[in-house]
This record gives C-alpha cells, sequence and structure tokens, in this order.
C-alpha cells in the first residue's frame, strides 16, 4: 500500500515541523505600563492657616483589575474655611507623575469635583487656552460642619463647550473617565 | 471532496456527421435527483446571442451552426445558470444533467440527499447572493441561513452564531484551511473577503469531525470552485454603492483553464463612510478593505494533482466614537442618551481611534493522488500570517500609538486518506496539525491582554461511510492533543512573566443515520459527541477590552468543553408545489464558557468597572429551523423560514446570555427567466423580491446579568430586485436592494452596541456586473 506508506511518512515529517517549531523563548521586557494611573492626591491648603492640610489620597498599587484601591484622608477640614487645592496625579507602577502630562494637554481635559456635604463648594482656579476650566488647581470651599462624600472625576476628551460644562456640571460632558475616586469627607 | 451545492451538470456527447455551417446542438435537459425531464429550461450560445427552450420532454435543437468554440448557458428557473464550454466540429447530442433537486429555498441551498462520502447536511449561499450583497459581511451573509445569526459589535465587525455557538465555537475553514484569525473576543470578526469565494457553505449538524479546531459549534466553509475546462478568460467585474455610509465596492473575479491547468483569481475593494441610524449620523463607523485571492491548480501526472491557494485580507474599521465608555458611570450615561455622544451633523470618510486594522494572509499548497478512484489522499500545508491593531483615543499624543498590538504566525498541515472499500462501504481517515506562535508589541505600553503563547494541535479522525438501500450511515472519531506554552504576566507588582504549560485531550465522536422516505424526502439524524479545549483568551485575557466596553478576565483553571448535541432533519417537497426543512436540535453542554459580566464589581481609580470573567455553566441549548418554499405560480414563489432558540444554564436554571432572539421571515419573489423588454430593452433574467422579517424580544434574559433589558422586538422590511441581460459575449447585471425600507428605528439585542445607539436606518443598493 503506497499510500499507507505515504501516510505514515508524512506524519512524522508532520511531527517533526511542529514539534521543532514549539519554542516560546523569545527574550522579552515586561511592557512600559505608560498610561496607567495608580494614585490621585488632593491636596487642601488653608488660605487663613498655611498648616491646615488635608489630603485625599487614592491609591490601587497593581493598576485597573487585580487588588482595589484604597482611599485614605489625613487632615481635618474645618468649617467656613476657604482652601488652595491641587489635584496631582501619578503611575506609581512606572515612578511618572502624569500631572505633567494632562497639563501639557488641558484643552482635552476636564476635571470634575461634586460633594455631597452642605454648602462645601469647589470652583475652577485655572484654565486652558480656551478660557475653558481644568481643574487641577481649585479653591474649595467650606460651610458649616458636616459629613458626605466627595467624588473628583477626570474626563478625557469631554465636550467643555456643551450646556453647564464650564461651570463644572459633569452631565453632558461625555468623553473618557480617566479617574473617578470617591472619598468620605468630614467637616468640622 | 464536498459537493458543491450548484446545479451541477454532466455532458455527455455523441458523434454524428459534419457539415459546413450546417451543425446541429440538439439534446436533452434532465433532472437527475428526480428522473424526470426538465422543460423550459433556457439553452443560450453565448457568442451567437441565440438559444432556445427545452420543450415538455425536455429535448432541445439548435441548427445552422459554425464550427466553432462556443460557451453555452443553460438555465432553469430556481437554478444557477450552468455554463460550459464547447468545440463544435460535428453535429453533437447533448446529455445536461441538471441537478435540480439541490437548489431550493432562494439561495439557501439544501443538500438533503445522502452524499457518497459527507453525509452532513450542508446550507449555502451561492456566488450570485454574496456578489449581490458586496458591501455585506460574512456573518450576515451567512445569517439568511435559517439558525444562523450574526453577532455584532457596532456595523464594522460581526461574527456568525450557529445555532447559539459562536467564537471560539465556531469552525471557520477558507478553502480547507482552518482560520488561524484572532476569533477571541465578540469584537474581532472572521478576517474573510466574502466575495473571493464560490459560495459559503454553513454545517449546522452535530459535529464536523474532519477539520481540526472546534467541533461542537458548526462549520463555516469558505469555498473556492475551480472546475473550468474554458480555454477563454472569463469572470465578472462589479460594483456597488450604498447610501447608507455612501459605501462603494469593487470586486472582479477572473478564471480561465485547460485539462493540465487552471486558475481562478479574485479581488476587491470597499471602502464606506459614517453610517446612519433613522435620526442621525453613527460617527466613525467608516471602513474599508482591500483583498486578494488566487487558485492555481495543476494536473502533475495522471495520479498527482496539485494546487495553490493564496489570499489577503486587508481592513480598517473604526468603532462608534460614542460606544467608547470607560466606567459605569459613563456607561450610565451613554444609557440615558438619545443620541450618542460625539454625534457630528456631518458626514465623514474618516476613520478615527476608537479603530482596527487588521491583515490577514494564507498560503496554502496541496498535493492530491487519486489511484483509479479508490484511494484519493490529499496532503495540504499552508502558513497564515494575521495582524491586529487596535487604537484607542488616548492622553499624551499615544491615539496614534496601539493599545493592542498582535501578530499570529500559524502553519497547518493536514493528511487525508479516503477509500473506497466497497461500492457501499467509504473510509475516510486523516491527521492535522496546526500550530499557532502570537506575539505582542510591548511598546503599546499598555498591558496586553492575550499574552504570548505557542498553541499546538495535533488531531486525527477516522469516519466510516456505509450505505445500505435507502440508508446511509456515518460513524465517526476523532480525537485531538492540544498544547499550549503561555507566558502570561502577573496580575501583581512588580510585574514579570510567568512561563506555563497546559494540556489538553480531546475526543469526539459522530453518528449520522440518513435515510429516503419514498421519493420526495429525506430525514437525517446525527449525534455527536465533541470537545473543546478552553482557547487562550478564555483561560488567560486579563486587561481592558475595546469592544466589550470592560475589563476581561480569564481563567487558568477552566476545564475542557464536552458537548452532546443531537440533530434531526426532514426535508420534502412535492413535485412542483412546495419544499421545506425542518431541523430541531438539542444540545448538552458541560462546562460550556462563557463571558460573564460580573455583579462584584471592581472599584478602580477609574470608578466602578464593568468586569467580565470567563466562567463555566453546565447548559442546555435547544431549538428549531424551519424553512420553505411554495411555488405559488410559474413566476411567483414565496419562501417562509423561522429559527427558534431557547437555552439556560442548568445548576441554576436561568436563561443563557447571548442566544439569538426567534425570528421569521417570509418573501414573496418574483422571477422570471423568459426574454422580457423594459424600456425597449431585452431583458433575459428578471427577479424581484420582497421580504419582511421580525425578530422577537429576547425574552428570555436574566435582568441581573446585563446592564439593560433586552431591546423590543422588530420587523423590518426589505425589498431587493436583479435584472440580467445577455449580449453577445458578455452577461450584464442590473442589481438593487432596499434594506430597512420603513426606516424602523430598531435596536437588536445581539448588537452590543444596542446600549449606545440604533441599528442602521434605511439603506439603498445598486449595483452593476459584467460576466464574461
Amino acid at each position: 500500500m503506497r499510500s499507507f506508506s505515504l501516510l505514515i511518512f508524512s506524519t512524522l515529517f508532520l511531527a517533526i515541523t511542529c514539534f521543532t517549531s514549539c519554542s516560546n523563548d523569545d527574550e522579552v521586557i515586561a511592557p512600559v505600563e505608560e498610561e496607567v494611573i495608580t494614585q490621585a492626591v488632593y491636596t487642601l491648603i488653608s488660605q487663613t492657616d498655611p498648616t491646615n492640610i488635608v489630603i485625599f489620597d487614592f491609591l490601587d498599587a497593581d493598576g485597573e483589575g487585580g487588588l482595589d484601591g484604597i482611599s485614605t484622608v489625613t487632615g481635618t477640614l474645618n468649617s467656613g474655611t476657604v482652601y488652595d487645592g491641587t489635584l496631582t496625579f501619578a503611575n506609581t507602577i512606572e515612578g511618572e507623575d502624569i500631572t505633567e502630562e494632562i497639563n501639557a494637554e488641558k484643552e482635552e481635559h476636564q476635571v470634575f469635583f461634586q460633594s455631597t456635604v452642605a454648602g462645601m463648594t469647589i470652583a475652577y482656579a485655572d484654565e486652558d487656552a480656551n478660557n475653558d476650566p481644568v481643574g487641577l488647581s481649585s479653591t474649595a470651599t467650606t460651610g458649616d460642619a458636616g459629613t458626605g462624600t466627595l467624588t473628583i472625576t477626570l474626563r478625557h476628551e469631554p465636550t467643555k463647550d456643551a450646556d453647564g460644562v464650564s461651570s463644572g456640571d459633569i452631565t453632558n460632558a461625555g468623553g473618557e473617565t480617566d479617574i473617578e475616586v470617591i472619598f468620605d469627607v468630614t467637616v468640622e | 471532496m464536498l459537493i458543491r451545492s450548484i446545479c451541477l451538470f454532466l455532458v455527455l456527447s455523441a458523434n454524428l456527421y459534419a457539415q459546413d455551417c450546417n451543425f446541429t446542438i440538439s439534446g436533452r435537459i434532465i433532472d437527475n435527483n428526480e428522473g424526470t425531464t426538465l422543460e423550459f429550461a433556457n439553452i443560450y450560445i453565448n457568442e451567437l446571442s441565440q438559444g432556445c427552450v427545452s420543450d415538455s420532454l425536455g429535448y432541445f435543437f439548435l441548427d445552422n451552426l459554425c464550427p466553432d468554440n462556443y460557451h453555452l448557458t443553460i438555465s432553469h428557473v430556481g437554478c444557477n445558470d450552468a455554463n460550459f464550454y464547447l468545440e463544435l466540429t460535428k453535429d453533437t447530442f447533448l446529455t445536461v444533467d441538471l441537478n435540480h433537486n439541490d437548489q431550493v429555498l432562494d439561495d439557501i441551498l439544501i443538500i438533503g440527499k445522502a452524499l457518497s462520502d459527507d453525509s452532513q447536511i450542508q446550507h449555502s449561499i451561492s456566488e450570485t447572493t454574496i456578489q449581490d450583497n458586496a458591501l455585506t459581511k460574512l456573518a450576515d451573509l451567512t445569517a439568511e441561513i435559517p439558525g444562523v445569526s450574526s453577532l455584532k459589535t457596532g456595523y464594522g465587525v460581526s461574527k456568525p452564531i450557529i445555532q447559539g455557538n459562536y467564537g471560539n465555537r465556531v469552525n471557520i475553514l477558507n478553502n480547507g484551511v482552518p482560520l488561524a484569525g484572532q476569533k477571541w473576543g465578540t469584537d474581532h470578526a472572521p478576517e474573510i473577503d466574502p466575495l473571493a469565494a464560490s459560495s459559503l457553505n454553513v454545517i449546522k449538524g452535530a459535529s464536523a469531525l474532519e477539520h481540526i479546531g472546534s467541533n461542537l459549534g458548526g462549520v463555516i466553509l469558505i469555498e473556492h470552485d475551480l472546475n473550468t475546462t474554458d480555454p477563454h478568460l472569463h469572470g465578472f467585474a462589479g460594483y456597488s454603492f450604498e447610501t447608507n455610509g455612501r459605501g462603494h465596492s469593487l470586486s472582479a473575479m477572473l478564471k480561465k483553464g485547460n485539462e493540465k491547468s487552471k486558475f481562478r483569481f479574485t479581488s476587491s475593494a470597499k471602502k464606506g463612510g459614517d453610517k446612519s441610524a433613522p435620526d442621525y449620523f453613527l460617527n466613525n463607523t467608516g471602513f474599508q478593505e482591500i483583498n486578494a485571492s488566487l487558485l492555481y491548480k495543476r494536473v502533475l501526472n495522471s495520479r498527482w494533482d496539485s494546487e495553490l491557494f493564496a489570499s489577503s485580507y486587508n481592513t480598517e474599521i473604526g468603532i462608534l466614537r460614542g460606544a467608547h465608555i470607560s466606567n459605569t458611570t459613563d456607561l450610565d450615561l451613554a444609557f440615558g442618551r438619545e443620541v450618542p455622544f460625539f454625534t457630528e451633523d456631518e458626514f465623514s470618510y474618516e476613520i478615527d481611534a476608537p479603530r482596527q486594522l487588521v491583515n490577514h494572509n494564507l498560503a496554502k499548497l496541496t498535493l492530491d493522488f487519486s489511484d483509479n478512484y479508490k484511494n484519493t489522499l490529499k496532503i495540504s500545508a499552508a502558513v497564515q500570517f494575521n495582524q491586529r491593531k487596535e487604537y484607542d483615543i488616548r492622553r499624551g499624543n499615544r491615539t496614534s500609538k496601539p493599545t493592542m498590538d498582535l501578530d499570529k504566525f500559524s502553519f497547518f498541515s493536514e493528511i487525508k486518506h479516503k477509500r473506497i472499500i466497497t461500492k457501499n462501504l467509504i473510509l475516510k481517515s486523516g491527521v492535522q496539525n496546526l500550530t499557532a506562535k502570537i506575539k505582542n508589541d510591548f511598546s503599546t505600553g499598555i498591558l496586553p491582554i492575550i499574552p504570548n503563547h505557542i498553541s499546538n494541535e495535533v488531531g486525527l479522525f477516522s469516519i466510516l461511510n456505509y450505505q445500505y438501500k435507502k440508508h446511509d450511515f456515518e460513524l465517526g472519531f476523532r480525537s485531538d492533543y492540544a498544547f499550549y506554552d503561555v507566558k502570561y504576566i502577573t496580575r501583581e507588582v512588580p510585574r514579570y512573566f510567568i512561563d506555563t504549560i497546559q494540556n489538553f485531550i480531546n475526543v469526539s465522536g459522530l453518528f449520522v443515520w440518513n435515510t429516503q422516505i419514498g421519493k420526495k424526502s429525506v430525514f437525517n439524524l446525527s449525534v455527536g459527541a465533541a470537545s473543546r479545549a478552553p482557547a487562550i483568551n478564555e483561560l488567560y485575557s486579563y486587561g481592558l477590552h475595546q469592544g466589550v466596553s470592560g475589563f476581561e478576565e480569564g481563567d487558568m483553571e477552566l476545564l475542557p468543553e464536552r458537548s452532546l448535541k443531537t440533530s434531526a432533519t426532514f426535508r420534502t417537497e412535492s413535485n412542483k408545489f412546495y419544499e421545506l426543512e425542518v431541523n430541531g436540535y438539542f444540545q448538552n453542554v458541560q462546562n460550556f464558557i462563557l463571558l460573564v459580566p460580573q455583579l462584584d464589581i471592581v472599584a478602580t481609580i477609574r470608578g466602578i468597572f464593568p468586569l467580565f470573567k470567563y466562567e463555566q455553566k453546565d447548559v442546555n441549548i435547544f431549538g428549531l429551523d424551519f424553512s420553505s418554499r411554495f411555488n405559488l405560480s410559474r413566476h411567483f414563489t414565496s419562501n417562509l423560514s423561522a429559527s427558534l432558540i431557547k437555552g439556560y444554564e442548568l445548576n441554576v436554571a436561568r436563561p443563557l446570555i447571548n442566544l439569538p432572539s426567534n425570528n421569521f421571515k417570509l418573501n414573496l419573489e418574483y422571477s422570471n427567466k423568459k426574454e422580457v423588454y423594459i424600456f425597449g430593452l431585452k431583458f433575459d433574467d428578471i427577479n424581484f423580491s420582497v421580504e419582511g422579517t421580525y425578530t422577537a424580544k429576547q425574552s428570555l434574559i436574566n435582568e441581573e446579568l446585563d446592564y439593560l433589558p433586552a431591546p423590543d422586538a422588530y420587523f423590518l422590511l426589505n425589498t431587493d430586485f436583479a435584472l440580467e441581460r445577455k449580449l453577445n459575449k458578455v452577461n450584464i447585471r442590473y442589481f438593487g436592494s432596499v434594506t430597512n425600507l420603513l426606516n424602523t428605528e430598531y435596536r437588536d439585542y445581539l448588537n452590543r452596541q444596542r446600549y449606545f445607539a440604533d441599528e442602521l436606518g434605511i439603506n439603498f443598493t445598486l449595483g452593476l456586473r459584467v460576466n464574461f
């Protein structure tokens, strides 16, 4: 049976070709996760008392997926006080400061602050080339003592000229959420 | 060899004596399946633009012919035209055997008869339908077949679902080569240009054991036919335009051959811009595509034939900008929108991020050996190279840098042997190997969702076919060994690679019983047990997936799926009045792998994230496909078809997600193959049809397992026409269609982008094709 001997021969040939090609020994270096943001820090310094500093810190050390992120608040928010706010972003996996990157693309980014604490308001203190707000710098004003949450959202490519967006209303902003972190807030 | 579902014909010629320009061609047209003669068949000599019609006994007669080389076209209602070449040197008598029985139900051709070496039932989409719908994707073309639907991500990406199975479970073969594309992910369409195919065949049955790859969820065969022995260059060139998306398509096919060698070349180019829903543009849904294929066959000697096949598929697809979201807040906002975010008033051909760039190249060499038809041997080797780049909206000028950049190189080899042991007994056996290497470009700056890996599958099969009187039995066995060598990246920081090896053994078996009941009916029963090793994406996915708008997580502990499917088909026809087919099926799958949206969502710096995990469930899927054709009069026919499907998880008794809704289709068709004059122009073939489709609401979904309830039921009205003119040497076909004629606003459960936008609005298509 010529065809059968051919079959056997071909099978061997086939086995050899496939098993010799089965090596996965390419030199690989773990990819640089250049775009990930793992940490957002919102720092408030009282305009009247520079020693009154409040830090809202959200850290998700392993990036998206895996373990949940942890939010911590240090310092005390006083009632009836005006604070200068600074927001910074970092990629702790690669040890990179992302704030600069966002600052360089101000027109494409906007931060939204939503507070459920009665009387607490946060206003923009910076603007991009089109005179639209960005939110890396802000002014936070507290009212009476109370508790609630503060949600900080960073949107990429929002529609800044949509209704209400430039005054900080996120409803019509669109775009993608790069950051959305929630902190528990207590005003004393 | 799979039997093609086109009208096959045999030509037998008898010698008479010769005279100058006084030759005759006469003959008889018969229908082999029914043993009857065919009247009203058109016999046409292309060179002379003359022809005749067969009489009530199937005879025809053409006289006063000069000795010359002629191309004859024979056509009959409900058949694709049969073309052949004749060197007329003497009076010639032909017996033309139109295998008329293979053709029913519009373009859905059904082989209901036991075939000598393949008992599985196939449904087919013809070349004419493919070319008349040049801008339609593969999955949407095959969705014409009852029981086949299309799972979509937007408007440019769709993949076929065969009786509830899709993705890794469906095996697609391009000219016999298992498509080693990147079929993981619902947003990855098969890398196939339907315009290159001579037909698309679908096997819905239990399990097709002859092919490597998954055999538990149906098979799609992309056929490239080349049976010409015509020494002249033939082929076609076609152009179509569609209004929705302002899409253009150019396609051409050339073929030529003789007894020794032959070739078929196809090429197509397509481009479209933003599509539109009834009320707004769907921005960034344009696409472009350029493809080519070449099939070359050569007879080496009396025993050996060779075949070379190469194809190239290249596309760029835009993904609806408004469907690009990152967390559940974005998702909730998108749900509440009347019109998707980023909708503009201007039409554009521009494709921005998010977009996909895909190339797929294939080359295959086959050697065929045959020894007096007792033994045939087929040896094939193929290489495929697939590149996929996906682009997203990114910070820091990175939008022009892909978020995913994957190369897949694969090698396929196969040896198949067929032996005709006795007149009633055929044994087919073979061994196959598919090795693939997947490599990421890590400069994307994003963790790859699929790890670098090598996969190697080796399989062997044996199928015995036995015919006894009116019964045809098939018994098959298949075993596959799958080996994965994966280098995945740890999910914790610091990140490093872990090299791991996994092995799976799959065993499949099939029993088919095919029986002829009386003269007009056929019953087919197939029972198949199959197992499938989990695919790499199901085991190792870890990362953000653009099209799914979520974070996808694989499970390394997944076990192989084990399926038991029973499929029964009854097909019957009356002589002239009706033809119908009913197919019922029941499939039990243990360890059915599916991507499940998670309730315990992850909190990340981006807020709450839609998280999808691969999980295994024991499931039952069952359903009924029905199709029928009624010949209302000589020119009017009506087709009615329905697909009903249900599926649920066994342990928790909840419905299975991503199953098609029940759907129904009714059409009315007018066709006339005789000469008709319209505005003084002679047309030889006219077709006009109106079709209504009703898709029910998917009531069987689990509210807690989806973000939104299933969309409402919808009714669509479509219409199409085709007119053909036979001229001296060419044949011109004018065709067109209107889809969603009522401009209905609707969303489809199987479209991932139903969360964001409506389906397409009204679309007019117009096209012209010259066959020569």
